[in-house]
């Protein structure tokens, strides 16, 4: 028999968990998205230098798994630069942060590339500088074409803010663990907390739909109208 | 206005232009043709800095683009320039697309800039597009923006890529009246075209280009009805041949 009575019980202490999940999406989706766009524009860089460095990070943080980040930045990084021990929310954003804007920064570079050499060439006609020419033409549509990429990036970062309960921070997923632990019932907690990730991500996931509908989203694949050739 | 001073530029080992000299002066209208790859579009690209050039010097309101130390942004933003796929900006409307460069370099307010961009859509026709983005544009609507967006700069010089390649028939007509409405007022420009009619009609100077070379130059009476080299009347006679079909 099923024993769903225990999510009723432990309603409020499921919700602080997932309001602790929430907290910790959003803070490490915007930060990773800042330093994302950042590293991208440095990657996309004319100077060798700085693109390298760009480079050089996105490829050391992609090829390192996020649970080692974790772990080490909360019991060895964090500690050993601030000489006291963090707290588990504050090591999960770095490490999420970290490790995300590597790959936000790889979409940024390719949606920086995929703008037409033309629509480059006429910012520059006008006379925009190249600060203006990245912050009003060249951004814009890279982030707004990049969208899709974007988004299943921070769906898999929300998926992957349970790895937080590995050093204890009592998320979601953890906060499901505790339950069962105690209760022994562990199919019903899963399929609860499984249902809000589903409901999260999937909701996200519909919502960047409506948003790549916009009139301009899918210029790049149109033919101008009456061309003859 | 503007000046060429035996500018050469390769691509690739490829020369597309070989030391031209050549001098436009203000108020004149040019339109340069020739077959395609004979170094047009990047003659006129070369004019406001988009294609560097590997030899010479070119004057530009007697200021010398090809300097190293040159404000090119100044530049570009007195010499208008439309492009024969319109490049316009897909994530502005046709309102933020004529009031962006105006707003941003020229620094001109807002709603300023907003009264001058409708009278510009006006003059092209196109007042009830203001709130549309480009894909909702047609081909020829699209180009009559691109236009506008040129002029908002209020440019000194007008530049023309080959402005109605892309287009029908009839939409080649509705591009091409916007463009002699301008030569009327007595803009400086240089249009690249295939169109030789219109090159007939508007042009001041023909300047016939191939292999990267000026074959010949003079009035379109000159070259059109008496053209001295070979090339130029082989050029023609498959030219005008293809705008009878």
């Amino acid at each position: 028999m099923m024993h769903w009575i225990d999510i009723a019980e432990n309603y409020d202490f499921l919700m602080k968990g997932l309001f602790i999940t929430l907290k910790l999406a959003l803070v490490s989706v915007s930060g990773s998205l800042l330093i994302g766009i950042i590293l991208g524009v440095l990657r996309y860089s004319k100077i060798f230098l700085i693109s390298w460095l760009a480079v050089a990070y996105i490829e050391s943080v992609r090829s390192i798994p996020l649970i080692l980040f974790i772990v080490f930045i909360h019991f060895g990084a964090l500690p050993y630069l601030t000489g006291e021990s963090s707290s588990f929310f504050y090591s999960s954003c770095v490490a999420f942060i970290i490790f995300t804007s590597a790959y936000i920064a790889e979409i940024i570079r390719s949606g920086l590339n995929s703008v037409e050499r033309g629509h480059i060439d006429a910012a520059k006609s006008l006379g925009l500088n190249r600060m203006q020419r990245l912050s009003y033409i060249i951004l814009p549509l890279a982030v707004s074409r990049m969208t899709p990429a974007l988004v299943s990036q921070f769906i898999s970062l929300i998926k992957d803010t349970s790895l937080a309960s590995t050093i204890g921070l009592i998320e979601l997923t953890r906060s499901g663990e505790i339950i069962y632990e105690r209760t022994y019932h562990e199919t019903e907690i899963l399929i609860f907390i499984a249902f809000i990730y589903f409901v999260i991500c999937f909701g996200l996931s519909k919502l960047s739909a409506i948003w790549e509908t916009k009139p301009y989203m899918c210029t790049e694949h149109r033919e101008p109208i009456g061309a003859n050739q | 206005m503007i000046t060429f001073e035996n500018v050469s530029k390769s691509y690739k080992g490829l020369n597309v232009l070989k030391n031209i000299n050549v001098t436009i002066d203000k108020e004149e209208i040019v339109a340069i043709i020739g077959p395609s790859g004979c170094g047009k579009s990047t003659f006129l690209k070369c004019i406001n800095g988009l294609v560097p050039v590997n030899k010479g010097k070119i004057f530009v309101d007697q200021i010398d683009v090809t300097a190293k130390d040159v404000d090119l942004n100044k530049i570009r933003s007195e010499v208008g320039i439309v492009f024969q796929q319109f490049n316009l900006f897909p994530h502005l409307t046709v309102m933020e697309n004529v009031t962006l460069a105006p707003i941003k370099v020229r620094k001109i307010k807002e709603n300023e800039s907003k009264i001058q961009a409708l009278h510009l859509l006006e003059k092209v026709g196109l007042l009830d597009k203001i709130d549309k983005y480009p894909e909702q544009l047609s081909g020829g609507q699209a180009q009559r923006v691109a236009i506008a967006r040129s002029l908002a700069m209020q440019p000194k010089i007008m530049l023309f890529d080959e402005p109605t390649s892309a287009l029908d028939p009839q939409m080649t007509q509705e591009v091409l009246d916007t463009i002699k409405t301008l030569a009327k007022e007595g803009m400086t420009m240089v249009v690249v075209t295939h169109e030789m009619n219109f090159a007939r009609e508007v042009a001041n100077r023909i300047i016939f280009l191939d292999r990267g070379q000026i074959i010949e130059e003079g009035s379109a009476d000159k070259i059109f009805d008496n053209p001295q080299s070979n090339i130029t009347r082989e050029f023609l006679k498959s030219a005008f041949k293809k705008e009878l079909v």
